[in-house]
């Protein structure tokens, strides 16, 4: 009876070692089948170098917009007034009194394009390096051939193209010669009330905030002013909270009489 | 004398002030960029231009086209033109420079550009650049001239249910006529509706059957989709819409209509819709989600802003207006405050204007006059009911001038208030120039409706404004008595000034009102026999419109420190005792 009871648990001991090796291999097969999809789970972006570079460069492209989307549109305004602790760079200006302002920055969305893309430019340089190390270490042959950088400030999103030519090679070849950065901020729109409070400012010395609001409902538009006349405006997406400040100087009248 | 001192005064100001600016362009240098980082900017002192750079003695306007005239700078690239830009900046910057003002400049033109359901009011080649940035055609409207009737003219194309069967499943889309049939067509490309619905595989349109209803919803029972009525609402546009059991777009949310087969099967208009005719754009209404924006409510969570629940779903049409110490006001509504204590009046020393908006629920503020001294002020007005505000130029520069009171209150013109009682402006003879209808001589005063402010501390170290314009004011009052001669009854006492002012009074035959204490209309008074008092308000309102003038408090509540007389702008008054003491030596 009890060599009959060990019979039966060597048998059950044999089918469980049975199913575990069946399963193994089942395992082993679904790995060689499906490695490359498994990898990039394992590894997210090390067999997608668009998503590498995006995650590597979206955080610093995000700190850049912010920064010079309170100063003004630069990096390291010039000509600023200093409003809240931030260097406000004058978009007009005109250091007479009854003037209207002369522009300083005619050409804002190209302006704000370059600076983005020559903040950026270091980091590019860093993330691309990332990137081959990355695959080297993979095993990869990796041929990188540097090129240019564009950014581009587009309704809803800011678009920065890498036109590098980076080739893989285990193997297969796989060759990438664009990458592209999407940024959702919609510095587009603020960009353009800005241009367009630039030209009243230039041909009227003022601006009325509340038309924008009435037009642009997701949108408000505050006008401060400091004590030489000078008026910072601020551009706030109300659903985002992204925002847009600049400067102007413009037909300022003097106190009282005009004497001084 | 006198009046010809105060000629003078006017004269020496407008001669200063022309002077200031004739000398100013004298002594002008253009600086293509000064020290300060700024382009194209006039300088006194040629050191204050960046050396770097160019520099020219003259106004920046008249240096030519080379430097820092004024002309348009266009981004061909972009389509975007900036007037008043000087070549230089326009040029630095990669841009190209017209020697012409943007409205004579083709390329600049603006027009209404339709991008799908939206509009943008642009130039042609930037309508053409965003166009293909969307994928669409370029559908420019060089007629429509301005940017609210571009937007006004934006067309929705027309909406109806999407079908999309695909194995005996029919799924929806809630779209327009143009995305349905294409939907067949980007499925194949991957990140469709039919990615969503079948599992992401990859669709093929020729096996996907994709069928368009023109203004059903997807929850139509007759079309037969997944979707069906449910309870759940969104905010759309700005209002609060149902949704189906897909996710996909209904009606505007009514809530009695929630058992309403035709309500969930047909696109209703928003003036079919609940509560379109109320005006108050059904704010916190439990049933209705027909908000309406311009009339001050919007869509919004009713658990974010802690608003009265609505009978269904998460969205209510929420009130935009404000809360301004204890007032109400409503969306898109502006006034006007000041910064002066309460209780106080305003346009004193220290006043600021400041333009407040309510919009968003959100209460804004313009500073009007913020460092020019009331030479901006905040006017406002109502109309049937409904306030509004405007920052304006404080147009008082001309007001002393003014004779007449049409001319005086003619506010197309200026802003100024008539001040009967006294005249400021004199010809040379002391007679006033002021003019009633009749063209008769009278005595009254122009002077600024909002008095504006000037830097009166710098009047001794600067030689500037603050004396000069107050002392507009100043005037002396010469009272005029027949005394009877060898009269010696009069209690004189000149080294205490104590006198007899009833005696004083009665002999007064002239500018009697402006004896200290003088009562008004004593019997021989021929002319300026009104109350002192009501001379002394009358000058000291005169002296106080002009600007910062007199010793007055400030808006902070905080009183003047100068003498109360001399500042009260009260003038110097000939010693009546002292001539009649004068008088009587003589005569005896």
């Amino acid at each position: 009876m009890i060599k009959r009871v060990k019979e039966v648990n060597k048998k059950g001991q044999v089918t469980i070692f049975i199913i575990i090796g069946i399963a193994i291999i089942a395992i082993g097969i679904l790995i060689y089948s499906f490695y490359p999809q498994i990898q990039s789970l394992i590894k997210p972006g090390s067999k997608n170098p668009t998503a590498f570079m995006q995650s590597c460069l979206e955080d610093k492209i995000e700190e850049t917009v912010e920064i010079l989307s309170l100063q003004g549109g630069s990096i390291n305004p010039e000509h600023f007034i200093l409003y809240d602790n931030e260097e406000v760079e004058y978009l007009c200006y005109t250091n007479a009194y009854y003037e209207t302002c002369v522009v300083q920055q005619p050409m804002l969305k190209s302006h704000i394009e370059t600076e983005i893309k020559n903040e950026i430019q270091t980091e590019i340089d860093a993330c691309f390096t990332d990137l081959k190390e990355s695959y080297e270490d993979q095993g990869y042959d990796v041929s990188l051939t540097r090129g240019n950088t564009t950014v581009e400030l587009l309704p809803e999103k800011i678009m920065t193209t890498l036109t590098h030519e980076l080739a893989l090679t285990r193997g297969d070849t796989e060759r990438y010669e664009t990458f592209r950065i999407v940024l959702n901020n919609n510095l587009y729109e603020l960009v353009n009330i800005a241009r367009n409070i630039i030209t009243w400012e230039t041909s009227y010395g003022d601006s009325e905030t509340t038309i924008y609001m009435d037009l642009y409902h997701h949108l408000k538009v505050e006008k401060h002013k400091s004590d030489d006349g000078s008026k910072i405006y601020i551009v706030t997406n109300r659903n985002t909270e992204d925002k847009f400040q600049f400067a102007s100087r413009s037909v300022v009248w003097p106190p009282g009489y005009g004497l001084e | 004398m006198t009046n010809k001192k105060l000629i003078f005064g006017i004269v020496l100001l407008a001669s200063v002030l022309l002077f200031g600016i004739v000398s100013a362009q004298e002594r002008t240098y253009c600086c293509e960029k000064n020290l300060d980082g700024a382009w194209c900017q006039n300088e006194i002192f040629i050191d204050d231009c960046n050396t770097a750079y160019k520099t020219a003695p003259t106004h920046c306007d008249s240096t030519g086209e080379d430097f820092c005239k004024r002309g348009t700078c266009i981004d061909g690239q972009e389509g975007i033109c900036s007037p008043n830009t000087p070549r230089s900046i326009c040029e630095s910057e990669g841009g190209y420079w017209e020697n012409k003002p943007i409205e004579e400049i083709g390329q600049c033109q603006l027009g209404c550009c339709f991008l799908g359901e939206s509009t943008s009011f642009i130039t042609q080649t930037r309508c053409t650049t965003l166009s293909a940035l969307f994928g669409l055609e370029t559908n420019f409207r060089g007629d429509i001239q301005n940017q609210i009737q571009c937007i006004v003219s934006a067309t929705s194309d027309a909406k109806g249910a999407c079908v999309i069967e695909k194995d005996y499943v029919r799924a929806c889309e809630f779209t327009t006529k143009e995305k349905c049939q294409n939907l067949g067509t980007s499925s194949s490309e991957g990140g469709g509706i039919l990615d969503n619905l079948f599992g992401g595989e990859e669709s093929d349109p020729d096996i996907a059957d994709v069928t368009f209803h023109e203004g059903y919803l997807c929850s139509a029972e007759s079309l037969g989709t997944l979707c069906g009525p449910s309870k759940k609402t969104i905010c759309h546009n700005e209002k609060v819409y149902f949704i189906d059991t897909c996710g996909e777009l209904a009606n505007i949310y009514d809530s009695s209509k929630i058992d309403d087969q035709s309500y969930w099967t047909y696109i209703k208009d928003v003036d079919e819709s609940c509560g379109y005719t109320i005006l108050d754009g059904n704010k916190n209404s439990k049933t209705c989600g027909n908000c309406d924006y311009y009339a001050g409510s919007t869509c919004e969570s009713y658990r974010e802003e802690n608003n009265v629940a609505p009978r269904y779903g998460d969205y209510i049409c929420g009130d935009l207006s404000c809360k301004y110490e204890l007032e109400t006001y409503e969306h898109g509504e502006m006034w006007c405050v000041t910064n002066t204590k309460e209780g106080l009046d305003e346009n004193l020393p220290g006043t600021e204007h400041y333009k407040l908006n309510c919009y968003n629920g959100e209460v804004t503020y313009d500073e009007c006059s913020r460092g020019e001294s009331r030479s901006k002020i905040c006017l406002s007005s109502e109309v049937n009911g409904f306030r509004t505000a405007q920052c304006t130029v404080n147009a008082w520069q001309d007001c002393v001038g003014q004779i007449t009171e049409e001319d005086c209150l003619d506010e197309e013109q200026r802003y100024c208030k008539w001040i009967p009682g006294h005249s400021i402006l004199k010809d040379e003879d002391g007679q006033s120039k002021a003019r009633n209808e009749d063209d008769d001589v009278i005595e009254a005063s122009c002077v600024p409706k909002y008095s504006p402010g000037f830097n009166f501390w710098n009047v001794d170290s600067e030689g500037s404004s603050g004396g000069e314009v107050c002392g507009l004011a100043n005037d002396f009052c010469i009272a005029e008595f027949e005394i009877p001669v060898g009269r010696r009854k009069v209690k004189i006492d000149p080294e205490h000034e104590a006198y007899d002012e009833s005696l004083r009074n009665k002999w007064c035959v002239k500018n009697c009102e402006c004896l200290e204490n003088y009562p008004g209309g004593t019997k021989k008074c021929e002319s300026g026999c009104g109350s002192y008092e009501d001379w002394l308000q009358s000058m000291v309102s005169i002296c106080s419109s002009l600007g910062d003038c007199g010793n007055t408090l400030n808006a902070f509540g905080k009183e003047g420190y100068f003498d109360s007389k001399d500042d009260r702008g009260v003038f110097i008054v000939e010693k009546f005792w002292k001539k009649v003491k004068d008088l009587e030596e003589e005569y005896n």
